[in-house]
């Protein structure tokens, strides 16, 4: 489960705004620059044109003077060309700024066009006078100086369009610098929105990584937790079933004797074959098991002193840990019986056990041999397994735990017992009732 | 008393079941010693036996099955356990005896006299148990 981070999605919207902004702007100043440049070269057009226009009609000026002056021909055609020119350039200039109008360059453009006809037809009465053969008519007409009053509205006029033509220029040039810095600004707002949106993706992979830590050791904390418990009830079960077991012994063994000092080492050599054989398995783990050598080493050869008087031999058998009390308790009464009547009784007797693996009587799976066999020097039967009875049901029963069964053969130098139990499918002594628990 | 009556005994710890035996039978009862479930619900079929007692967990099984057959056979029993739902059994068996594991030996003779309606019997050897029957 993740937190919602609410400030973080109001957050992640403005962001996304923005940056639809920034893209807004970014089109619309490209556009602004576009219309910037074709401004400037409408502009170079249009002064051009009004230059044009105070050049052509100096010249055509120029030309009547020169005409009036020197009565040469020659100068008429600079004045014609001049003055066809001028109406041209104010053409010109007119379908230029045509589609952008403003009312003060349309005003200015009237004045202008007056103006200019006004001299156009100056220059045409003088000329036409001069050529009529009537000179000083032609310098009586340029002498009122309508003719030079006209040409100075023309440079004025000119002079104010070209004005108003660079204002118009600047503003527009204004306009795109305006959309330059709104590109910086949108560039550098674009920079740093990537930036906290990386920031946040990386804060969010932390943090989710963080979460899959925190969440996967919560869920071991469950497990572990729900581990200790199960020990917990697994050891408060084994505990008492060991004190049960205990009681037992004491109760059984009580029942048979009647010297109290027999009755109390029996319990104490009872017990203590029992702990020596659970001190194998002693940790709380559940799946710990000890091995057959091991259990035969605890519970029988410590009962001797000297290898030459008991030889094991056998391959390696798992005990699980619940077969640990019936095993160890099978080892433990036929060794007291070896001790007090058979080969241990004796100071030159040994026993030898041995064990092999067997496929199963019935077929299925494995069984175990322990053979137990005691070899004396004196030549007299053995009296049965516990005389008091209650080794030999003592064995019989924990053979039956095991679910195994017990094969007497007779020998007159001692006993010779096989102990046949089943082993599990992995080739350990489990008991028939366990369950894989 | 117990004599002549027949005691099933499900215990799957092998010297619990021999001590159980054997504090049965100096009664004068007799006893059916069962180490594994199977057995012990052969057991409980053949129908002959006056009372039982049960261990609940018969090496990673529960002896349920074979306190329903005899519930259902009105064979009275008592659990004789190391496992702390006793309060479940109680209530799955309307009222069924549980003793706690380590049980004393007197108390269990007295739940097995109660169960078989015999009368007390003397205790056989010296020392007496202190306490009551958990149920």
């Amino acid at each position: 489960m993740r937190p919602k981070f609410s400030i973080l999605n109001v957050l992640l919207l403005f962001s996304a705004l923005a940056f639809v902004a920034c893209v807004i702007t970014i089109v619309m100043s490209a556009r602004a620059e576009a219309r910037f440049r074709a401004q400037a070269q409408l502009s170079s057009e249009v002064i051009e044109q009004l230059n044009g226009v105070i050049i052509s009609a100096l010249n055509a000026e120029t030309g009547q003077r020169g005409y009036l002056l020197t009565g040469d021909e020659a100068y008429l055609a600079p004045y014609e060309t001049g003055a066809g020119i001028v109406r041209e350039r104010i053409d010109g200039y007119r379908s230029l700024i045509a589609d952008n109008i403003l009312p003060s360059q349309a005003a200015t453009l009237t004045e202008l066009t007056h103006w200019t006809e006004v001299k156009l037809t100056e220059l045409a009465s003088t000329t036409d006078l001069y050529r009529s053969g009537d000179r000083s008519g032609a310098i009586r007409l340029v002498n009122t100086g309508a003719g030079e009053d006209a040409m100075g509205n023309i440079r004025r006029l000119t002079a104010d369009l070209i004005e108003q033509q660079y204002r118009i220029q600047n503003s527009s040039h204004f306009d795109a610098r305006l959309a330059r810095l709104s590109v910086l600004v949108s560039v550098v707002a674009l920079t740093f929105l990537s930036l906290f949106g990386f920031g946040l993706a990386y804060r969010n992979l932390q943090r989710s990584e963080k979460l899959d830590v925190v969440e996967h050791q919560a869920q071991e904390l469950v497990e572990e937790r729900a581990r200790a418990d199960l020990l917990a009830r697994e050891l408060n079960h084994r505990v008492k079933t060991l004190f049960a077991i205990v009681q037992s012994i004491v109760s059984a063994t009580a029942r048979r004797e009647t010297d109290l000092g027999a009755a109390a080492r029996k319990i104490r050599d009872r017990v203590h074959a029992l702990s020596s054989a659970h001190s194998l398995t002693s940790s709380v783990d559940m799946q710990q098991q000890t091995t057959l050598a091991a259990l035969v080493e605890a519970v029988v050869a410590s009962q001797i002193d000297g290898n030459e008087r008991f030889a094991v031999s056998g391959p390696e058998i798992a005990v699980k840990a619940h077969s640990v009390t019936p095993l160890g308790m099978i080892l433990h009464e036929l060794t007291t019986n070896a001790v007090k009547y058979g080969a241990w009784s004796e100071d030159r007797g040994k026993i030898d056990v041995t064990w092999t693996v067997e496929p199963g009587a019935d077929g299925e799976g494995q069984e175990l041999y322990i053979n137990w066999v005691e070899t004396r020097s004196a030549r007299t039967n053995p009296p049965e397994i516990g005389a008091d009875g209650f080794g030999s049901r003592m064995i019989g029963m924990s053979i039956a735990q095991l679910g195994g069964r017990s094969t007497r053969n007779w020998r007159i130098q001692g006993l010779n017992l096989d102990v046949i139990v089943p082993l599990n499918a992995e080739g350990a002594v489990s008991g028939r009732n366990q369950t894989a628990t | 008393m117990l004599s002549s009556k027949k005691i099933l005994i499900v215990e799957d710890e092998a010297i619990i079941a021999f001590d159980l035996e054997d504090a049965v039978l100096s009664r004068g009862a007799r006893a059916a010693v069962c180490l594994d479930l199977e057995s012990a619900l052969a057991e409980a079929a053949a129908g002959d036996i006056d009372a039982a007692i049960l261990d609940y967990n018969l090496g990673g099984k529960t002896v349920l099955p074979v306190a329903d057959l005899l519930q259902q056979k009105g064979i009275p029993f008592v659990f004789n356990t190391a496992m702390a739902d006793f309060v479940n059994l109680s209530a799955r068996y309307d009222g069924a005896l549980v003793c706690r594991k380590p049980v004393n030996e007197f108390e269990l003779v007295e739940v097995l006299v109660r169960l078989t309606g015999g009368s007390m019997p003397p205790p056989p050897i010296a020392g007496t148990g202190s306490g009551s029957p958990a149920y």
